[in-house]
C-alpha cells in the first residue's frame, strides 16, 4: 500500500534536509502505524530517524503526529490501521517562537 | 475507525485532543483557543482602551499565533486597541534573516506597521559576531539581555504604551524550573509575573500566552492556517534551555497537566523574610534598572568591547577567554630562585595572555624563550565551545 508521510514545523530538517513528503510502499498491506515506523527505521527511509520516532510505538516528546490532520491521540496512536489515502504528519513543536 | 465527534458542537468530527482531554473539531478549537486567551487578558487587565500595543514579532509560532489571535480579539471584543509589530534583528545568519521575512509577510497580511531594530545597529555587535569572541556556552546570556534592552528602545521609538511578547506556558514552566536550578531567588519570584517593567518608569510588557500550551499554539496555527518560520536558532543546540525543555516535554506526556501546574507552583512563591534580594537601583552609565552598579548589558557590551567577552559573564575575573599552554619540564631543571619552584612538577599548566610569548607567567620558572619550542598551546577547549 502506498504510504505519505507529511513533514512540517521543522520536521523537515529530519528529512533529506527539507523535504515536505515522503511517499513509498509499505511491507504489510494493511499497515499499523507501528509497522510504519519499523519499516521507516529498517530501510533507514528518513535521515535523521531519532530526531522524530523513538521507538515503533512513540514518537519524540515535542513531535506531535495528525493523521488527516487529526491528532493521532484520537485514533489509538501506533496502532491506528493505516487506510489508503491517509496522510500522517510530524508536527514539531521543538524550536523557537 | 469512526471519526470521535467533538463534544462541543457535537456535529463535526473531532480532530484535537487537548491536554484537558476534551476532544473538539477543528473550529470548536480554534475558538476555544481564543477564548482562552481573552480570558488571560481580561482576568488580569493585560490592556485598556486607547493604548498602542507593540507585538515583539519574530517569525515564529508564538509571535504568529499571538498577533492573529490579538487582531481577532481586538476586533471581536472591541479592544480598542492600536497594534504594532516590533522585531529584533540579533544579527544570527540563517535563521533570523530568514525569520524576517516571515514578519514582513505577516506586516502585510495584517496590515500592521513594523519596526526592525537590530543588535548591529544598537550594540555594534551581531549575534554571529559575539559568538566568535565569546564561544558558545554564554550566547544565550548575551542575546536575553540585549533583547530586552532592544525591545525597550524599540517600543520607545514607536511610542507604545505596552509590549506583548509570545511567551507560552512551557516557556513560563521552563523558566521557573531553570531559575529553581540555579538558586536564582530573586528571578524566580519573579519570573511568572504576566506584567513585567523593567523599568517603573518604562515600557511594560506582558504575555496573552502564558496560559496556552506550546502544543497547541502550534495545532492553532495548523488549524487557522497561521504562517510562521519554524527553524531552531542556530546556537540552540547545548543550550542550557534546551535539557530543561527535553524534560519538561518528557513529564508533560505523562501528566499533561504539569505545564499549568509548575506556572501555579512558581506564582505562589513567597520569598521569606530575611533572604537576600538583589536591590533595584539604577545603572551608573545608561540609568537603566540595576541591581549593580553597572547594568548587565552595559557590562557585556563593555567586554565585548575591551576584548573581555566573558566580562559580565562570571567565568574569570578579567573577562577573557583563559587560554593555557602546558609545559614539560625537564627533571632537575631548577630556576634556583626558590625550593618550591615549579621543576618538582613534570608538567605545568600555565595561563597566559595574548600578548604573552616568553614566560608561563610564574616569575621564578625563567624560562627562555627557546624554551617555546617545547610548549604546546591549546585554548581551553571547553571555555570557547
Amino acid at each position: 500500500m502506498e504510504v505519505t508521510l507529511e513533514f512540517c514545523g521543522g520536521a523537515e530538517t529530519a528529512h533529506n534536509r527539507g523535504e515536505k513528503f515522503l511517499t513509498f510502499k509499505s511491507e504489510n498491506k494493511e499497515p499499523k502505524v507501528s509497522d510504519i515506523f519499523a519499516q521507516v527505521r529498517r530501510k533507514k527511509l528518513i535521515d535523521d530517524i531519532d530526531a522524530l520516532i523513538e521507538s515503533d510505538k512513540d514518537v519524540k516528546p515535542g513531535v506531535l503526529v495528525l493523521i488527516n490532520d487529526a491528532d493521532w491521540e484520537l485514533f489509538n496512536e501506533a496502532e491506528y490501521q493505516v487506510c489508503k489515502n491517509d496522510r500522517i504528519t510530524f508536527v514539531s513543536t521543538l524550536h523557537g517562537g | 475507525m469512526p471519526r470521535k465527534i467533538c463534544e462541543n458542537c457535537n456535529e463535526r468530527a473531532a480532530c484535537v485532543l487537548r491536554y484537558d482531554r476534551s476532544i473538539l473539531c477543528r473550529e470548536c478549537f480554534c475558538r476555544v483557543f481564543e477564548e482562552e486567551v481573552h480570558q488571560t487578558i481580561t482576568k488580569y487587565e493585560l490592556f485598556k482602551p486607547g493604548q498602542k500595543v507593540a507585538i515583539g514579532a519574530s517569525g515564529g509560532k508564538d509571535s504568529a499565533v499571538l498577533m492573529q489571535v490579538m487582531k481577532i480579539l481586538n476586533e471581536r471584543y472591541n479592544y480598542g486597541l492600536t497594534l504594532y509589530l516590533l522585531s529584533i534583528d540579533e544579527g544570527i545568519s540563517g535563521y533570523r534573516d530568514h525569520s524576517l521575512e516571515e514578519v514582513k509577510f505577516h506586516s502585510n497580511n495584517y496590515g500592521l506597521e513594523l519596526k526592525i531594530l537590530s543588535y548591529k545597529d544598537l550594540y555594534n555587535w551581531s549575534m554571529d559576531e559575539i559568538v566568535a569572541v565569546a564561544g558558545r556556552k554564554s550566547n544565550c546570556t548575551f542575546c536575553g539581555v540585549f533583547r530586552r534592552q532592544a525591545l525597550d528602545r524599540g517600543a520607545w521609538q514607536l511610542g507604545v504604551d505596552i509590549v506583548a511578547t509570545g511567551h507560552n506556558g512551557d516557556d513560563v514552566a521552563e523558566t521557573v524550573l531553570m531559575n529553581m536550578l540555579r538558586g536564582d531567588v530573586g528571578r524566580l519570584s519573579r519570573c511568572t509575573a504576566i506584567t513585567t517593567a523593567d523599568d517603573p518608569s518604562g515600557i511594560p510588557r506582558v504575555k496573552p500566552l502564558k496560559y496556552q500550551y506550546e502544543a497547541e499554539i502550534v495545532k492553532y496555527a495548523r488549524h487557522s492556517k497561521v504562517r510562521y518560520f519554524s527553524t531552531e536558532c542556530t546556537y540552540a543546540p547545548g543550550a542550557h534551555r534546551g535539557h530543561i525543555r527535553e524534560y519538561l516535554r518528557a513529564a508533560t506526556k505523562i501528566r499533561p497537566h504539569v505545564v499549568l501546574d509548575i506556572i501555579k507552583a512558581g506564582e505562589s512563591f513567597e520569598v521569606k523574610d530575611g533572604v537576600k534580594l538583589p536591590i533595584k537601583s539604577r545603572c551608573t552609565r545608561c540609568d537603566y534598572i540595576s541591581s549593580q552598579p553597572v547594568c548587565k548589558a552595559c557590562l557585556l557590551l563593555e567586554g565585548l568591547n575591551t576584548g573581555r567577552p566573558l566580562l559580565g559573564i562570571g567565568k574569570t575575573k578579567e573577562g577573557r577567554v583563559k587560554k593555557y599552554k602546558t609545559i614539560k619540564i625537564e627533571s632537575g631543571e631548577k630556576c634556583g630562585k626558590t625550593d618550591d619552584c615549579c621543576s618538582k612538577e613534570k608538567e605545568k599548566k600555565c595561563e597566559i595572555n595574548d600578548d604573552e610569548i616568553e614566560t608561563c607567567g610564574n616569575p621564578a620558572a625563567g624560562l627562555q624563550a627557546k624554551d617555546l619550542e617545547k610548549l604546546s598551546i591549546a585554548a581551553e577547549a571547553s571555555d570557547l565551545f
